[in-house]
């Protein structure tokens, strides 16, 4: 996807591409040949620091950090690709690829186009992944015409500081709204589904269980693949004396707590913190029964594309070219206007298993949700 | 009972800078992109974050810090103390002394990071932040040519490409100066 995308944007503007890449040290020579590599490799190396399971496990194993930090590490240290990557492309390709996965204090600006292609409002990672896992979930809603996206893609470039970012033609406009309404869909129906929310609290405290020293340096984090983790999952599961048997086995045996509360999709910050008094009040009034609440600590993304009615120029202003003038994405698309940019999600979950005792929580969590607001 | 609901060091962090330039900034108002800014100064001077800033001439950008203000206003670890919806003057509020405590060991390490970026910036409305982030990016283009420097002289030529004759030789020095000065950059 990186590629395509790089190509597509070459395709139109190489030349001033290149003329702009040939300005970073590490790029003077085989301009064009390099910056494709390093955005090729971002691509594909953003994430070698996750662990088994992706997001599920990070907030154990990363605690101080995070898994593109530990991406990063993988990529420049000498010992894992550092060496790899310098000797088979070039002196300073490692940095430079780093750069574009975490952009610190020695981000070439002249590379935020590339920077756009691995992580931006159109970046080929969330493309890639929509498609993925829409197939892979059995769901069409994911699903976009990414071929289109990419074919309406160009760059913009500013005239005073010279800088390139990534830009849309004006019949890409429909292209990119789909991509948008799928991010929307999945996020809503699928990354935060409440069966999906609770098993990755059960990931959680299953990869906590078995202990951090599991997971303290790279090259354990690389070892603890899915496929050995999936592997000790099972043995745990069966063998109530192992440390994990708690969490495992109600993995495997899909023995999960349910939902009696949740956070409606347009919800906003205030909402989450009444959810919060309603967990703490329905725990006190019901001592015997374990609950497990996950209310998000921020809101989830679904666009950043800033509108006219906008307090503060935080947000970015996605360029829209129509007639080779540089206009507002904001501005063009009628959709954009009126879809949320953040929604939140969130779930009091309860182990009840009898349906009526379930039922009379639920209710009493909405009458404290009502009689809190 | 197990509830997720956790502040971030981001969230600590944000909170503190608010309240660092807040005590410096009693006549101007605190605007979302005056914090962002302060933040990603921050970010330069090696504090660590999970913010990632892409890079502007009119600034950087990180719209996840406008996620984490609201969170802390509606914590009530800041408020917001302009009455109107489309402007904003940020202050600490009565939660801050919780997140403070919570991450009291972190904050002894970077506060004074944070104190010294307010005292050079904190005070600094808007419109001034402005052209010191745009001497930041065009020092930031130059220096990734490569080379040991110096760095100014082409950092200014840049900067005027961009600002035109908007600022005076010696109002682009004062602003370089203040970079220097609080080791952002260097000559």
């Amino acid at each position: 996807m990186a590629s395509r995308i790089f190509d597509r944007l070459a395709a139109e503007k190489g030349a001033q591409m290149e003329a702009i890449f040939r300005q970073v040290d590490s790029l003077k020579e085989d301009t064009m040949a390099r910056a494709r590599q390093i955005c090729r490799l971002a691509a594909l190396l953003h994430d070698t620091g996750h662990c088994c399971f992706s997001h599920a496990a990070e907030s154990v194993i990363h605690k101080d950090s995070d898994h593109e930090s530990m991406s990063v590490n993988i990529l420049c240290q000498p010992e894992f690709l550092g060496t790899i990557l310098t000797n088979e492309y070039f002196e300073g390709c490692p940095q430079l690829t780093a750069s574009l996965i975490m952009p610190g204090s020695d981000f070439a600006p002249q590379l935020q186009l590339l920077r756009d292609i691995v992580s931006g409002q159109v970046d080929a990672d969330r493309s890639d992944y929509l498609l993925r896992d829409s197939l892979h979930c059995g769901v069409d809603y994911g699903r976009f015409d990414h071929l289109r996206l990419i074919e309406c893609l160009t760059c913009w470039q500013d005239e005073d500081s010279e800088q390139l970012t990534m830009a849309i033609n004006r019949d890409g406009v429909h292209s990119f709204e789909s991509l948008i309404l799928a991010r929307y869909q999945m996020n809503t129906q699928v990354y935060y589904h409440r069966l999906r929310r609770i098993y990755d609290y059960y990931l959680k405290r299953y990869f906590e269980s078995l202990g951090k020293q599991l997971f303290d340096t790279p090259e354990k984090v690389l070892e603890w693949n899915d496929i050995k983790a999936t592997n000790q999952l099972f043995l745990d599961a069966n063998d109530s004396s192992s440390a994990g048997y708690k969490w495992a086995s109600r993995i495997v045996n899909r023995k999960h707590h349910k939902d009696v509360f949740s956070l409606d999709e347009g919800d906003g910050p205030h909402s989450v913190k009444i959810a919060k008094k309603v967990a703490i009040a329905i725990q006190s009034e019901n001592t015997d029964i374990d609950f497990i609440v996950d209310l998000p600590d921020k809101p989830i993304s679904i666009h950043k594309i800033a509108r006219d009615d906008e307090d503060d120029n935080l947000l970015d202003d996605f360029p829209l070219i129509e007639r080779n003038r540089k206009t507002s994405l904001g501005e063009r698309s009628q959709l954009m206007k009126h879809l949320p940019k953040t929604f939140r999600i969130g779930y009091i979950f309860a182990n009840i298993d009898d349906s009526k005792k379930r039922n009379e929580v639920a209710t009493r969590c909405r009458q404290l949700g009502s009689d809190l607001s | 009972m197990a509830l997720e609901l956790e502040y971030r060091w981001e969230h600590a962090l944000v909170a503190v800078t608010i309240e660092a330039a807040a005590e410096r900034c009693s006549e101007c108002s605190l605007e979302k992109s005056t914090i962002q800014k302060l933040v990603y100064f921050l970010k330069i001077l090696k504090v660590p974050m999970s913010y990632r800033f892409d890079m502007h001439p009119n600034g950087p950008s990180c719209p996840d810090i406008y996620d984490d203000i609201e969170w802390l206003l509606a914590e009530e670890v800041i408020e917001n103390i302009e009455n109107s919806s489309s402007q904003s003057n940020y202050k600490p509020s009565n939660s801050i002394a919780d997140i403070k405590d919570e991450f009291k060991n972190q904050l002894e390490s970077y506060l004074p990071i944070v104190n010294d970026v307010c005292d050079s910036f904190g005070e600094l409305i808007p419109s001034t932040l402005q052209p010191i982030t745009t001497l930041d990016f065009a020092y930031r283009w130059v220096k990734a040519g490569g080379g040991d420097g110096p760095w100014k002289a082409e950092s200014v030529r840049k900067f005027k490409s961009i600002e035109k004759e908007k600022y005076s030789d010696s109002e682009i020095d004062n602003l370089y100066s203040k970079l220097v000065d609080a080791q952002l950059v260097t000559l």
